[in-house]
C-alpha cells in the first residue's frame, strides 16, 4: 500500500505512507489507483449532431466512465478535415470538457477518400492520429500516400478495416443469423480483406498502421503474422465485440448494430485469445452516440454503432476474473498502450507525469443502468447487466473531475 | 549542370539539393545521375509521397525537411509541380506544399550565401518559389 502526493497538477512523490499536512485527502483504501484511462476511439458529435452528444456531455460521460483522455474521431458534420475544426474543437474542450480531449484529423477532404486532407495542418493544429473512421479508404492508392505523407509528420494512421464494396448492404454478421432473420450479411472476409491490404501496405510504407475494432479470427490471425515480422502496425478491440454476438440481434433490437457487426463465438474466443498473447494492444470504446431519432427505427434503417464510455471498465474487468488478463495488463491496455500508440505523455503515475487518475473498486457489484448515464445518448447494449468494478473517482490533472 | 560549373567554377564536391516533384520527374533523374558522376553530393527532399522508397540506394540523401537541407546546400534546384487531377493525391493542396517545401525569402536566409538557385524549365511561380526569390539576384 503506497500513498501519492499530487501537487500543481503532477505526481510529485509516492511513499507509504506519507507525511505531513495536505490540503485534500482521499481514502482509495481497497481501490485500484491506475493511470486515468484512455478511451482512443470516442466519437464526440461536435460540431453537428450535437442532439446525439457536445464535447461537454462525451466528457461527462468519460470522467463517470474512469477516463480522463477521449480521442475523438474525425467523422463529425462539419468533417475535422481542416485545421479550423481542429481548433474549434480544442477550444471548445478547453471551455467545457473536464477529461484532455485530442482530435483526430480526416485523412482525406470530406471523407471521401480521394485527396487527402491537409494533414500537415492538422498535425499542427493538434491531431495525435489521422483517420476517415467510418468510411474504410477503399482506394489502395490514397491509403498508400496518405501513410507516405504521414511518415513525414510522424502521425499514425487509424484504419477502419471493412471492405465496403464486399459489405454491401449486409448490416449483421454473415452466417446463420442472418439467414434467419432475414437480414443482409456482412462477411468476416470483409474485415479480413482490408486488415490484410493494411499490413501490406505498412510494410510498403514503413508507416504505422493502427487497426480499429477488430472483430474477426481473421484479423487476429493476420495481425499476429505481421507482427512477428515487426510490420508497424498495432490494434484494439471494443467491450461490445469480446461480449456480444449476433445471436443478441434476435430481436431485431438496434442496440445491437454496429460497423463492424457481433461475431461469432469463434470470433469472440480469437479476440480474447489475440488479447492475452498481446496481438491485440489496446482496448477502445468506439463510444458512438446516436438518439431514438437514428435508433428507434427498422433495424435496416438504423444508424450503426453503440455507446460505451459509462460501461466499458466493468464490462472489460470480465477478463481479469475470467483469467484472460492479469489486472496490470488490463490497466496497461486503457492506459499506457493506447498511450504509446498515439505517443501520448500519458497512462502513467511515474514521479512528475501529469496526475490523471482513474480510482475504482474491482469488487463492487453494479448494475449498469442507461438512466444514469451521462452521456446525451443511451444506445447501449449492456443495460440491465450485472458486473463488477465501479469507477469511484476520476482525476485529470490534479483536480477530481468525478467521484460516486 | 553548364550554369552550374559556370557559377561554381567546379561541380565536383558541391552539395546539390533538389527540392519537389523527384518521383515524377525526368528532370531531376538525369540531373542526379549526371551531377553524381561528376563528383557533387545530391539530396533530394520532398514530402515522402514525391520521393520514390529506393531513392536512398542510388546514394543521394533523402530529406523531408527543406529548413534543415537548404542550410548545407551550394545549389538549390526547384521542380516544378505537377498540377493534373490524378497528381493532387500527392500531397493534401498547394497552400501546404508551399508550407513545407516552398523557397521564399525567409527560408533563403537559412542558405549559405552564396548559394544559386535553378529551376528547370516552366515555373508555378508562388508555389516552388515565391516571386520575390524567382526575380532575385540567387536565380539562374
Ligand atoms: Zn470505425
Amino acid at each position: 500500500m503506497e500513498d501519492l502526493l499530487i501537487k500543481n497538477g503532477k505526481i510529485k512523490k509516492i511513499a507509504s505512507p506519507l507525511k505531513g499536512t495536505f490540503d485534500h485527502v482521499i481514502d482509495a483504501k481497497n481501490c485500484i489507483v491506475a493511470p486515468g484511462f484512455i478511451d482512443m476511439h470516442t466519437h464526440l458529435r461536435e460540431p453537428g449532431d450535437e442532439h446525439k452528444e457536445t464535447i461537454r456531455t462525451g466528457a461527462k460521460a468519460a470522467a463517470r466512465g474512469g477516463f480522463t483522455s477521449i480521442v475523438c474521431m474525425a467523422n463529425t458534420n462539419p468533417p475535422n478535415d481542416n485545421p479550423f475544426i481542429t481548433q474549434f474543437i480544442k477550444l471548445k474542450a478547453q471551455e467545457e470538457a473536464c477529461v484532455n480531449v485530442y482530435p483526430v484529423g480526416a485523412l482525406s477532404k470530406g471523407l471521401q477518400g480521394e485527396e487527402l486532407a491537409e494533414i500537415g495542418s492538422l498535425k499542427e493544429a493538434g491531431c495525435v492520429a489521422i483517420s476517415d473512421d467510418g468510411h474504410p479508404v477503399m482506394n489502395s492508392y490514397v491509403m498508400r500516400k496518405a501513410l507516405d505523407y504521414c511518415r513525414h509528420f510522424k502521425l499514425p494512421i487509424i484504419s477502419h478495416c471493412e471492405d465496403t464494396h464486399l459489405v454491401g448492404k449486409g448490416m449483421i454478421n454473415e452466417g446463420l443469423r442472418s439467414t434467419i432473420l432475414g437480414l443482409r450479411g456482412n462477411p468476416s472476409a470483409s474485415e479480413e480483406i482490408m486488415v490484410a491490404r493494411d499490413i501490406a501496405l505498412a510494410e510498403l510504407t514503413g508507416s504505422h498502421v493502427h487497426m480499429a475494432h477488430i472483430s474477426t479470427q481473421a484479423a487476429v490471425r493476420l495481425i499476429g503474422e505481421a507482427k512477428k515480422r515487426k510490420v508497424s502496425i498495432s490494434c484494439e478491440v471494443t467491450p461490445h465485440h469480446l461480449f456480444l454476438t449476433d445471436e443478441s440481434v434476435a430481436t431485431y433490437d438496434t442496440h445491437f448494430k454496429m460497423a463492424p457487426p457481433l461475431r461469432s463465438p469463434k470470433d469472440i474466443a480469437a479476440l480474447k485469445k489475440g488479447l492475452k498473447e498481446n496481438i491485440i494492444d489496446a482496448f477502445a470504446t468506439d463510444h458512438a452516440p446516436h438518439s431514438n431519432l437514428e435508433k428507434n427505427v427498422e433495424f435496416e434503417e438504423a444508424a450503426h454503432g453503440v455507446i460505451g464510455l459509462e460501461t466499458a471498465l466493468p464490462i472489460t474487468l470480465k477478463l481479469v476474473e475470467e483469467k484472460i488478463l492479469t489486472l496490470s495488463q488490463f490497466i496497461e491496455k486503457w492506459t499506457l498502450a493506447p498511450a504509446r500508440i498515439l505517443k501520448l505523455s500519458k497512462g502513467t503515475l511515474k514521479i512528475g507525469a501529469d496526475a490523471d487518475i482513474t480510482i475504482f473498486d474491482p469488487t463492487k457489484k453494479i448494475k449498469l443502468n442507461q438512466d444514469a448515464f451521462l452521456s446525451k445518448s443511451k444506445n447501449t447494449p449492456f443495460h440491465g447487466w450485472t458486473c463488477k468494478g465501479e469507477v469511484l473517482a476520476a482525476i485529470v490533472g490534479g483536480k477530481i473531475v468525478y467521484h460516486v | 549542370m553548364f550554369t552550374i560549373e559556370e557559377a561554381k567554377g567546379k561541380i565536383s564536391g558541391l552539395k546539390i539539393l533538389i527540392v519537389g516533384d523527384i518521383a515524377h520527374s525526368r528532370v531531376a533523374r538525369s540531373n542526379i545521375y549526371g551531377l553524381k558522376k561528376m563528383g557533387a553530393q545530391l539530396i533530394v527532399c520532398g514530402p515522402p509521397t514525391l520521393i520514390p522508397p529506393a531513392m536512398t540506394k542510388l546514394g543521394v540523401e533523402v530529406s523531408h525537411n527543406l529548413k534543415a537541407s537548404i542550410q548545407k546546400a551550394d545549389v538549390i534546384m526547384m521542380l516544378r509541380i505537377q498540377e493534373e487531377r490524378q497528381d493532387r493525391i500527392q500531397f493534401p493542396s498547394k497552400k501546404e506544399y508551399v508550407q513545407y517545401f516552398g523557397l521564399n525569402s525567409e527560408t533563403l536566409k537559412l542558405a549559405k550565401k552564396d548559394v544559386i538557385i535553378m529551376h528547370p524549365g516552366p515555373l508555378n511561380r508562388g508555389v516552388e518559389i515565391s516571386p520575390d526569390v524567382a526575380d532575385g539576384r540567387f536565380t539562374h
